[in-house]
């Protein structure tokens, strides 16, 4: 194999899929990344058994097609540091040479015979998705996902198709987000009701794949596996295994007390009340009136704050604690200038609205 | 006299001693000998010099129920003598050949008296000095069997010898001797009160002690409690008296480790010598035949001053144990060192509140000059036991060591941190001492309310047996102070509806399985403040940072300043050490720098 590449876009795709590299693995194998050289293509592939990438990077000259396995670590950290608009690949019996205008560097190489075989990406897609718009559904639902939670379900984040329309669902048993958004129309209807729950890990990288919004996202739902496809890369991962709960019974629907704010203004007056909390008292207190909110938090041995956010309420006066930090969480991923907050009495849920699109509900915490 | 419940006293040599030492102590002797050959089987031979037995009344000492110590009925719920039965030399007499010389001040000559297995002879004069000396030969002769069950001589002479130090202890102005064949075992000359304590002392370990003294209106409690670190695996190293006699008493014992809790590892027992004193009205010793247990009126008064007093004691002390394991090794202390150990013993007394005598006991040498108390034991002659180690000078209460603010800290292996202190340098388990300082947090926050609970927006299903289940129902009130709401759920299953909000990470159900799983073997039985603790504990060790979590400086400056806010910071709550401190010392000592 013998390629030149642009040393700038080897970096990024290196940086890419050397994100999915395993860490810590008796398998060297699963250190390394593979890279295939054939058309005009190199194509960078790394796996942890869980999620595999394929990212493809054309800025490069093929004068030899082929392929090896080599440390991503060191390769990434080589390309990182030179100062060479090109390097020059080039595999050697059981190394790589790595040349610059005034560097050689020989990596030793792993047999490819040890890499796992990546899926591909075959055929149609189920269904499609603008990356703007996927971006926003990961944004809003990633972070209140669980990190490891025994019930395996909330390690992950739902995808949810019906008909047009895609949501993404997450929870940590504290709360739960709701990020509602259409399928392109012009592909095609994915049969009804397809259900996946994608572990964080995998749609954190997802995510990191979407540099332009305007493209299109192509979506594969196999057996216990879902395959993304986009134009430089495609990304396959396994499904978190689980039921996940039945979500659409904790949305509150008899909320009869209902608040409306400009977001950034509720976002900074939840900030400011909570500064004093801490460990073991972290709940602010949002008391409701007519005449607006009081957010007021206590802490023994810090302080107590008060912030007074005049706005439109509706309904009887109610007291409610929440953890600040559920609620700042959401407020920063509110695409909406406004947002609604509804509840019906300090020891049920309340449901934070932004725009049509996003939904978000919180546990209170118990106030003394 | 029939009111007294006679009994038998006499098992082994061990117990004859105890009772004519007694004797010799409520004779108002100021050196008390006591000699035995064989372990006590051939002899044991008390010889005192109080203020003996006159002649007219020598041919009742052996009489069954006779005692001079009573005068009238009424004076059995006024015990303050060590004897009050009269049935010890009876029975001793009994079971051996026995003789008692004795001659009291002011007469020309002694008398004796013998009584053979039972068989009592007529009082003869005989000669000998003032003082009573009582001869016990042959013990057990006509008893075979009890004979038979005696343990090897060795082992008999340490019964000896731990029942004389025993009574030993109390009486300071005394000073007992023990020989067994000739041979010096114990010499406890006449010293300070405690100075005598310390013969107790485990060996090399004087210098890890806390004195103590607590009194209310009635009841006084002086003695010595031990550091956390000295706990060992028995309660061999408790002696409890009251009114100066030596009891086991399970009240007082229990208030001891409870004291402790938290600040030793559970199942082991702190060391101590706890001098009890009452109003001879308030207490029964009367219960067991060798007096050894007795019955508290207010039992509930005794638990909760010592539970409390010592605890205080321990909180207000720099409980850190030393890093050197061998820095106790007890080195030879030089004769130079051995002065100044006198010396700042004899500072150390001057130290103790001036209104209070040391010890409320008989001929309590307050003002004998504080003389170093030297435990002899076979073999051992010449060696102080106590360590030379200036630097932990035993000062009543002693500032918590604090890490200078300007000292830097550093974590080690992703589990310790290692800062400066004034004397040295400590090191700290970041877990123990951050889940000591998450519980203490706790523990305050729980005095003003419940803990801040998050509701769950999906209860958490835990499978439970019916055991668990009425556990469960038991301690609900408690889980819910501490912010977990559980709920029926179906048959089987309970739901956790809200779990406290510093727990965050946690997962409630696993928390709950895992206390109720626990709960079933080992929580039933404690009272509900134990349980609380086992529970906060449970928190505060899921809580706190792990050992192998990298700390950022931040973080390491906040755990050490946190450090100095909470009480009880050198022990875990499991009352594993959570820091241990290397003295300069040591390091010279380790370095050979300087010589001992």
């Amino acid at each position: 194999m013998k390629v030149i590449c642009n040393r700038v876009a080897l970096l990024e795709a290196l940086t890419v899929a050397g994100s999915v590299v395993a860490s810590r693995t008796p398998k060297p194998a699963l250190q390394c990344v593979k890279l295939t050289a054939e058309g005009n293509e190199l194509t960078l592939s790394a796996t942890d058994l869980e999620v595999a990438i394929r990212y493809r990077d054309n800025q490069v000259e093929i004068s030899e097609p082929g392929e090896l396995l080599v440390s991503a670590d060191r390769l990434r950290d080589i390309v990182r540091e030179s100062v060479d608009d090109t390097l020059s690949i080039e595999s050697a019996a059981e190394m790589v040479q790595v040349k610059g205008q005034d560097s050689l560097f020989k990596i030793y190489t792993q047999p490819t015979e040890g890499f796992p075989p990546i899926p591909g990406y075959e055929g149609e897609s189920d269904f499609e998705i603008v990356a703007g718009q996927l971006k926003q559904l990961i944004a809003q639902t990633i972070f209140s996902a669980a990190k490891e939670s025994t019930r395996y379900a909330f390690n992950g984040v739902l995808l949810n198709v019906k008909g047009k329309q895609v949501s993404l669902v997450s929870t940590d048993g504290r709360r739960l987000a709701e990020a509602r958004g259409d399928l392109i129309s012009s592909g095609k209807t994915p049969k009804e009701g397809s259900l996946a729950i994608i572990p964080v890990k995998a749609l954190a990288m997802i995510e990191r794949l979407l540099t332009d919004p305007e493209e299109a996202v192509g979506f594969q739902l196999r057996e216990n596996q879902i395959v993304v496809h986009t134009p430089n890369a495609t990304l396959s991962s396994i499904l978190v295994e689980g039921q996940f709960p039945p979500y659409e019974d904790v949305i509150p629907k008899d909320a009869d007390k209902k608040m409306t704010a400009a977001t950034l203004e509720l976002l900074s007056a939840i900030k400011r009340a909570s500064l004093l909390t801490n460990e073991e008292s972290k709940g602010v207190r949002m008391s409701f009136s007519k005449k607006g909110l009081v957010l007021s938090s206590q802490s023994p041995g810090a302080g107590e704050a008060t912030v007074n956010f005049p706005c439109k309420y509706e309904g009887d006066d109610l007291d409610i604690g929440f953890n600040p930090a559920f609620l700042i969480d959401a407020l920063k991923v509110v695409a909406a200038e406004e947002v609604s907050f509804e509840a019906s009495a300090g020891n049920r849920p309340g449901l934070l609205k932004g725009g049509p699109s996003f939904q978000y509900v919180i546990m209170p915490v118990n106030l003394q | 006299m029939n009111r007294i419940a006679a009994g038998e006293v006499i098992e082994r040599p061990a117990s004859v001693v105890k009772e004519l030492v007694e004797n010799a102590i409520d004779a108002g002797a100021k050196s008390i000998v006591v000699e035995i050959a064989d372990g006590g089987r051939e002899l044991i031979r008390v010889i005192d010099d109080g203020c003996g037995i006159p002649p007219a009344e020598l041919p009742l000492a052996f009489a069954e129920h006779a005692t001079s110590k009573l005068t009238c009925d009424d004076d059995l719920f006024r015990i303050e003598t060590m004897g009050f039965r009269g049935e010890a030399l009876a029975s001793i007499g009994a079971v051996s050949h026995a003789k008692i010389v004795s001659r009291i001040a002011g007469e020309e000559a002694a008398w004796e008296i013998c009584n053979a297995g039972g068989v009592i002879g007529d009082a003869q004069a005989a000669a000998g000095n003032v003082g009573t000396t009582a001869e016990v030969r042959d013990l057990f002769f006509n008893m075979p069997a009890r004979r038979k069950f005696l343990k090897s001589s060795a082992t008999e002479v340490g019964h000896v010898s731990e029942a004389v130090l025993r009574l030993a202890l109390p009486h300071p102005g005394v000073h007992f001797r023990l020989l067994s064949e000739s041979r010096t075992v114990l010499d406890l000359p006449a010293t300070g009160a405690e100075e005598r304590l310390l013969a107790a002392w485990p060996e090399n370990y004087a210098e890890q002690r806390l004195p103590l003294e607590l009194r209310d209106a009635e009841i006084r409690a002086v003695g010595l409690v031990g550091l956390p670190e000295l706990a060992n695996p028995t309660a061999k190293h408790q002696y409890f008296y009251l009114n100066g006699r030596h009891i086991r008493d399970r009240f007082m014992q229990h208030a001891l480790k409870e004291a402790y809790r938290g600040l030793m590892e559970p199942g082991r027992q702190p060391v101590a010598v706890i001098l009890l004193t009452m109003p001879p009205g308030d207490v029964d010793v009367n219960v067991h035949p060798t007096k050894n247990e007795v019955r508290f009126r207010d039992s509930g008064r005794v638990h909760g001053m010592l539970l409390s007093g010592i605890r205080e004691r321990l909180l207000g002390s720099d409980l850190t144990p030393r890093a050197v394991p061998g820095g106790s090794a007890g080195p030879v202390v030089s004769e130079a060192e051995r002065g100044d150990l006198r010396a700042r013993l004899a500072e150390f007394f001057k130290q103790m509140p001036a209104s209070t005598p040391p010890l409320p006991m008989a001929g309590g040498s307050r003002e004998t000059p504080p003389q170093v108390a030297v435990k002899l034991r076979e073999g051992q002659e010449g060696k102080w036991c106590a360590e030379a180690h200036p630097t932990a000078h035993p000062t009543p209460i002693q500032a918590p060591v604090t890490a200078r603010p300007q000292a830097m800290a550093m974590q080690l292996h992703n589990a310790y941190l290692v800062t400066e202190s004034e004397e040295g340098l400590i090191i700290i388990d970041q877990h123990a001492l951050h889940e000591r300082i998450v519980y203490e947090e706790l523990l305050g926050r729980l005095k003003r309310g419940p803990l801040e609970s998050q509701r769950l927006l999906m209860p958490d299903v835990v499978p439970v047996s019916a055991g668990q289940k009425a556990l469960l129902e038991q301690i609900q009130p408690m889980l819910k102070r501490l912010g977990i709401e559980v709920s029926e759920f179906g048959p089987g299953s309970v739901a956790v509806q809200a779990f406290p909000s510093f727990l965050e990470k946690l997962e409630p159900g696993r928390f709950v399985h895992e206390l109720l799983e626990r709960g079933e073997q080992e929580l039933l039985d404690l009272h509900e403040e134990e349980l609380l603790h086992e529970i906060l504990d449970m928190m505060a060790c899921k809580a706190a940072v792990k050992a192998g979590d990298p700390l950022t400086a931040g973080e390491i400056e906040a755990l050490l300043a946190r450090r100095e806010l909470v009480d009880r910071s050198s022990n875990c709550p499991h009352g594993r050490p959570t820091t241990l401190r290397l003295t300069l010392k040591d390091l010279e000592k380790q370095f050979k720098r300087t010589g001992f």
